[in-house]
């Protein structure tokens, strides 16, 4: 058309800009796969990308304090394999996708504070995602909800934290299946049990 | 001293519920008691007890397989020796879409029965039921409640509890009695889970039947969140399902579901509910797939929000797309058309030129509310609700290609629609109005093509939703394409920014000639991609007629309007035939793309290859671009080599209800449309609309595997 190539970039690059921000890709995470990427503000205001994890096993940990859920496994469940984790130098990540207004919505001094109210202190990084990008991209649907990471990038686990979908007074002697996944994947085996249904509260996204 | 008052207190309350046999216990959301559908049992007989609860209004509770998240209520009872129960009882529930997530489940009330038998040597006496329900009662936030319960019952001679008989009546009611004589089985087509259902029971078809939907009784099954678009016939009906983490690769168990759908029953929608058990990997009929969502257009019990866009969200986004439209190639020409109507206003009456400027704003507007009007009544009709599609009739591109090369002329000064008009006297403001209006009309119907790409997000939004949240988007992208305009015909200060009237107006305006040329030369060539040869042989002999019938209208007298009218008709005639023409045949294979089909794409998955899908039309723009500017990028065409890429393309520039069908399956409005599958059979990528080198050369790396 007649349109010149300045002004034919200049439209391209807002329609890209609009694409973009409209974030139109949706695929679910595949285990087996390279996990989703993510550009993440952290808690303590660095900038982090999954890249920057390469070579070592991350857990990713959908999370909401106000969640029974998630306030049953920070009796003391939690913060125990998150140590265990640490031992192994995995790389343990909380992600807060509560919109703002939301219950689980907290700011990057509150997240910090409430891990050293629980003790949690072997959590290597908190995502702030108050707009859901990563929760999305992830398909995080409830708190919590567990994703392992190996070091290679590629998805290895996708579900509930264990066996025992209650807010409370769960099985003494539950299947950890996030846990084993992790075990599995220090230890360079398959994962048994690659997916299973998460448990808990939904996910408070925005919108 | 309290503690004495507290018990005095306790017992009351206990002798006084006992008297109904029913004891309650109300947590904060739920007041939840157990009932019995028996004062008296007898040895040997089943009877149920059950657990109602009565929930606050806006909360929920959740059904068996609780969806997305959430926690199916639990009912603990402490039986007598020698006594059992059997499994629970669950009324069908509901869909709660909450963000990106569906639950299941109730609200209101609901009531859970569990049959329990009598030993038949069961002494007669009083016996007392102790048990406790727990369950998770939600809003936006959860909360866990539970309570203790006490009941108590004569062994003896069998008699009803009216109250809790009704109660558990009506639960069994909203449960499935059995499968009323449904047959289903569960299959994986490609990445979609087919479940087909067979039965008497669906004998009416979609005319007496709508609203099917499948609950499965586990989670996992399918993904809860997805759309469940079915095509139902008399007797037999097929739902495409999106799979759970269970059935992802494949169908390795009969899984059991609540399959829901309403009957109409003289005039009246009643639901029904049965209990089917799908049998893995077979079908029980060979329905095709369904066209789109549920096709009478009722919300769908499932029926979920794009996830990432709120309403007002969109409708920004809606009002930014309208914006950035007026930068679009194919909104160009008629931006210079208005503009020009706007200079010509300078100096003349500035009240005049703001109204001028609103009645192009609600000619934009009312076109968009006419044409999502027309997307949702198709949409309803289960017909093409794909966008651009008007550009997909070769009359409308004809037409408009003749309209175009009508405007050409005006402007070079073939003839002057003005200074006709001008005799008419007190009819110039009406004609300007007309004009105006007409203008803004135009304006979207040559921007629709454009409109896909920019607002795919928008507009999926838009035709998810129930329609009048869905006009309203249409609605603000026709404030965001007229929104220049009215704001320049009311800021007089921005006028002064053009340049003052002389004689290079009239340069100006035979100028702008030239874009209507240039867009009437790309309407022809699209039809001639539509209709071949023929169609641009009439388009151009209706051009003749038009050039014809102008010339002679020049000069007064008999015999010239004569002519002239002989050449309108012959240019209507003209375009007459072209509408007339049958769509050529499309062949999208050229170079080193092969025609697209779904059968070719599962073939070259099954070598082992990953495919690329370029989903395209002549009519679109942005899909130009791309074929000229990223797909053809040399480093891009040596990566499609290097990794042994099968190239597809899928012509959309005529009707096509295999591609309508497709782009409806991706939640595309239209085209350009991408999808990258990569070698290793998993869920394709969908590439975004508008393509750059380091996209492509990304997605061909990941779909390849390195």
């Amino acid at each position: 058309m007649t349109l010149s190539r300045r002004a034919f970039a200049l439209t391209a690059s807002l329609l890209a800009a609009t694409t973009l921000s409209l974030g139109v890709a949706h695929a679910n995470p595949v285990i087996g796969q390279p996990a989703p990427d993510f550009t993440a503000t952290t808690a303590t205001g660095e900038t982090v990308s999954l890249a920057d994890f390469a070579g070592q096993t991350v857990m990713l940990e959908w999370t909401n304090h106000g969640c029974p859920y998630v306030v049953r496994h920070y009796g003391g469940n939690i913060q125990a394999q998150q140590d265990a984790a640490a031992q192994d130098d995995v790389v343990w990540i909380q992600v807060i996708s509560s919109a703002p207004g939301e219950q689980g919505y907290v700011s990057a001094e509150e997240a910090l504070a409430l891990n050293e109210e629980r003790g949690a202190a072997n959590v290597d990084h908190i995502f702030m995602d108050p707009e859901g990008v990563i929760g999305r991209a992830y398909d995080a649907r409830t708190t919590p909800h567990m994703y392992v990471i190996d070091g290679e990038g590629t998805l290895r686990y996708n579900g509930g934290i264990d066996d025992q979908p209650r807010p409370r007074d769960g099985d003494p002697d539950p299947i950890p299946y996030a846990q084993l996944a992790l075990n599995a994947v220090l230890a360079g085996e398959e994962v048994e049990i690659t997916e299973t249904q998460p448990y808990g509260c939904n996910v408070k996204y925005a919108g | 001293m309290l503690r004495a008052f507290l018990a005095g207190c306790l017992a009351v309350i206990f002798l006084s519920a006992g008297a109904s046999l029913v004891q309650s216990a109300a947590g904060p959301m739920v007041d939840a008691r157990l009932v019995s559908d028996r004062i008296s049992v007898s040895p040997g007989e089943t009877f149920h007890l059950a657990l109602h609860q009565d929930i606050t209004p806006h909360w929920h509770t959740y059904w068996r397989n609780p969806g997305d998240s959430g926690e199916a209520t639990n009912l603990f009872l402490d039986l007598p020796e020698g006594w059992s129960e059997g499994e629970m009882v669950w009324p069908a529930p509901r869909t709660y879409p909450l963000g990106p997530l569906t639950n299941y489940g109730y609200e209101g009330s609901v009531t859970l029965p569990v049959p329990v038998t009598v030993p038949a040597d069961a002494p007669a006496g009083t016996v007392t039921i102790t048990g406790e329900g727990t369950w998770l009662v939600c809003e936006d936030i959860c909360i866990p409640e539970d309570a203790a319960f006490e009941l108590t019952l004569e062994v003896g001679a069998s008699q009803s509890d009216a109250e809790g008989a009704a109660l558990i009546d009506a639960a069994y009611d909203a449960a499935p009695d059995g499968d009323r004589g449904l047959s289903a089985a569960l299959d994986h087509a490609g990445d979609t889970l087919v479940l087909t259902v067979s039965g008497e029971a669906l004998a009416g078809g979609a005319d007496s039947i709508r609203n099917l939907y499948a609950f499965p009784y586990e989670g996992g099954v399918v993904a809860h969140n997805a759309p469940q678009p079915y095509r139902l016939e008399a007797g037999a009906a097929r739902m495409d399902l999106t799979p759970g983490f269970l059935t992802r690769n494949a169908v390795d168990a009969d899984y059991v579901a609540l399959l829901s759908y309403e009957v109409n029953a003289g005039g009246e929608w009643v639901r029904q509910v049965a209990q089917v058990t799908a049998t893995a990997n077979e079908r029980v009929n060979d329905l095709a797939a369904p066209a789109t969502a549920a096709a009478d257009g009722a919300p769908r019990p499932g029926g979920t929000p794009l996830p990432g866009l709120s309403f007002w969200q969109a409708a920004l986004f809606a009002l930014l797309g309208g914006l950035i439209l007026n930068l679009m190639p194919c909104v160009f020409p008629i931006l210079s058309m208005k503009a020009l109507t706007i200079v010509q206003k300078r100096g003349a009456d500035r009240a005049e030129a703001r109204q001028l400027g609103l009645i192009f704003g609600a000619g934009v507007i009312i076109t968009f509310l006419a044409l999502g009007g027309l997307v949702l009544a198709l949409r309803g009709l289960g017909g093409m609700e794909v966008w651009g599609f008007q550009l997909q009739e070769p009359w409308v591109v004809a037409g408009l290609a003749s309209l175009m090369f009508l405007i050409g002329l005006n402007f070079l000064g073939v003839f002057e629609i003005g200074t006709s008009l001008q005799g008419v006297g007190g009819n110039v403001q009406g004609n300007d109005r007309a004009g105006a209006f007409l203008t803004g009309v135009l304006a979207v119907f040559v921007a629709a093509p454009c409109l896909a790409p920019v607002m795919a997000s928008a507009l999926a939004f838009a035709l998810a939703q129930p329609p009048l949240a869905s006009l309203t988007i249409f609605a603000f992208l026709g404030v965001g394409l007229a929104l220049p305009f009215v704001i320049v015909s009311f800021e007089p200060r921005l006028l002064a920014f053009l340049p003052r009237p002389g004689v290079w107006m009239e340069r100006f305006k035979q100028l702008l000639a030239f874009p209507m040329f240039a867009t009437a030369i790309w309407l022809v060539w699209v039809l001639s991609v539509q209709t071949g040869a023929q169609g641009v042989l009439w388009v151009l002999a209706a051009f003749l007629a038009i050039g014809f019938a102008l010339w002679a209208w020049r000069s007064t007298g008999v015999l010239s309007r004569i002519a002239g009218l002989a050449g309108v008709l012959l240019a209507a005639g003209a375009l007459w035939t072209t509408a007339g023409l049958e769509p050529a045949a499309v062949s999208a294979g050229s170079g080193e793309y092969e025609d697209w089909s779904p059968a070719r794409v599962e073939e070259l998955r099954e070598q082992g290859r990953p495919v690329f899908v370029d989903f395209t039309a002549a009519w679109c723009v942005t899909c130009q671009v791309n074929k000229l500017g990223a797909l053809s990028d040399d480093q891009v065409r040596a990566a499609f080599a290097d990794n042994d890429v099968a190239l597809l393309r899928a012509d959309f520039t005529n009707r096509d209800p295999v591609i309508a069908q497709t782009l409806a399956d991706y939640g595309a409005p239209g085209v350009p449309f991408y999808l990258m599958y990569p070698a290793d059979g998993a869920e394709p990528d969908i590439l975004p609309p508008l393509l750059t080198e380091t996209i492509m050369i990304r997605a061909v790396e990941a779909a390849a595997g390195d």
